[in-house]
């Protein structure tokens, strides 16, 4: 958005106020009495899962879009991981899918399945169970450290981490997601076709 | 009415929240109980109610328990699919009816605490414990046209000062909302699984409103550390419907929301997950309309 501030009616009353000095409460100059501001983010980096983008960046989510767009604008580096590298004339003919342009993203890389264990619309379902395990191994700092060998820093790529995850396990989780929801077929019709 | 013979807290609970949605209400619901009672809702008494959710989902209809307010099940042949940042614009604006959330810390005004348990001699840089934060909750305490509550009945949760405001209710009960410049009515009712309490109109004070079946009057009085007033025509509360229940279990056939699994750090084998999660979906038939 490039501005340094919004202003909103939530937080006051609040002690979310009271603790946090970045927020100031001021008297909203066109008269609607007390009004919040809060400062904008501006983080180095932001990481994006999306469903599909081009080679170029432009980034195309289907289901809820969360805080992506405004995620990856507010940011110096933008890279985008996603379910599929799709032509730029795919793009082209559903535009309105587009969240993130080109002109926002630095870099853009293929990785299906890179949003396990949480869910992908159209793609995968949640894998409810994989998180339990790290809810579970959280409850101590121990617990954490184990699990991030575990899963992390113990295996060499993605690639690794899918085949630790399990082939089979990742086509139900595909198969969960899809027997309910998929981004439908989109085809260009020509006027012809309407009529 | 065809009631259940046997029912847990949790069912109870999502039973009454759900009576305290309306068929024309735009609900913005939380994951757990509260979206376990929007969607008992909308397959019963509430057909035409639109479930909302933090990540931009709006009017889902899912065969499928979402398991976080961004899963994928919260845009499944929904209305709209939009951005968080929507979806509390439009809360702000006014359009969302009811929200519903939890806390950890109630007071009699209905302020919320799930920021910090401060504990003797503790504060907010080190308390006691240090709870998840506000999420979405501070925005739709603040903005929904009215709130609903949802929280166990336990010694200690139901303080006289929660040492944290982190969603306000009534702040200090009459007017002190409106003052405060907040532009949502605050909490209604507050469903606990042991009885349901609601707010005086004038004072904004919280109540006994109703106790579920085999309480008594001061048993729940005993678990408020208030002196908590009573109302004169203290009802006891039906209890859930077969129908209600069939439809829970159907969605969570494995517990996993009304046994609060994931919390107690149970982990299911996969396996179980996918047979017991593809069963309850491919019998469910969606009505699309």
């Amino acid at each position: 958005m490039g501005l340094p501030f919004l202003p909103t009616k939530s937080l006051l009353g609040s002690d979310i106020i009271k603790y946090n000095p970045d927020i100031k409460v001021i008297d909203d100059p066109y008269g609607t009495g007390p009004i919040a501001l809060v400062p904008a983010c501006t983080p180095d980096v932001t990481f994006v899962h999306v469903q599909r983008a081009d080679m170029r960046g432009n980034c195309q989510i289907f289901g809820m879009l969360g805080n992506d767009e405004y995620a990856a604008r507010c940011s110096k580096n933008v890279v985008i991981t996603c379910e599929e590298i799709i032509p730029t004339s795919e793009i082209r003919k559903i535009p309105n899918m587009t969240v993130i342009p080109e002109y926002a993203v630095s870099a853009v890389v293929e990785l299906p399945f890179s949003c396990h264990p949480l869910s992908v619309a159209g793609y995968y379902w949640m894998d409810n169970p994989f998180r339990q395990e790290f809810i579970k191994a959280s409850k101590s700092r121990e617990g954490v450290i184990k699990w991030l060998d575990e899963w992390v820093y113990k295996l060499d790529d993605h690639e690794q981490y899918l085949d630790k995850v399990g082939r089979d396990r990742l086509a139900k989780l595909q198969e969960m997601e899809q027997d309910n929801y998929m981004i439908p077929e989109i085809t260009a019709r020509t006027r012809e076709e309407i009529i | 009415m065809n009631y259940a013979e046997k029912y847990s807290a949790s069912e109870i609970m999502a039973a009454v929240c759900a009576k305290q949605i309306r068929n024309d209400d735009v609900a913005f619901v939380g994951v757990g109980i509260p979206l376990m009672a929007g969607v008992v809702a909308a397959a019963t008494h509430a057909p035409d109610v639109i479930l909302t959710y933090e990540g931009g989902g709006v009017g889902a209809k899912s065969r499928r328990m979402p398991w976080t307010i961004s899963d994928s099940p919260t845009t499944d042949n929904a209305l709209v699919a939009g951005s968080m940042n929507g979806t509390f614009s439009d809360l702000q604006r006014g359009y969302i009816t009811v929200g519903i959330i939890g806390g950890a810390e109630c007071d009699k005004y209905g302020n919320l605490n799930t920021t910090a348990i401060f504990g003797s001699g503790g504060s907010y840089d080190h308390p006691k414990v240090r709870l998840p934060g506000s999420g979405g909750a501070n925005d739709i305490a603040s903005s929904a046209l009215r709130t609903v509550i949802v929280m166990r009945l336990q010694k200690g949760k139901f303080v006289e000062k929660i040492d944290f405001n982190t969603s306000p209710g009534h702040l200090n009960g009459h007017d002190s909302r409106k003052k405060a410049g907040l532009l949502g009515g605050g909490p209604v009712a507050v469903v606990t699984d042991r009885a349901l309490f609601k707010f005086d109109e004038v004072t904004k004070e919280m109540y006994l409103n109703a106790i579920y079946p085999g309480e008594t009057v001061e048993q729940i009085k005993e678990l408020i550390d208030w002196d908590l007033k009573v109302s004169p025509q203290v009802t006891v509360m039906e209890p859930p419907t077969k129908e209600q229940i069939r439809i829970m279990q159907e969605l969570d056939p494995l517990g996993t929301v009304l046994g609060s699994k994931s919390i107690k750090g149970e982990v299911e084998p996969f396996e179980d997950y996918y047979q017991a999660l593809k069963k309850s979906y491919s019998g469910i038939k969606l009505i699309i309309n």
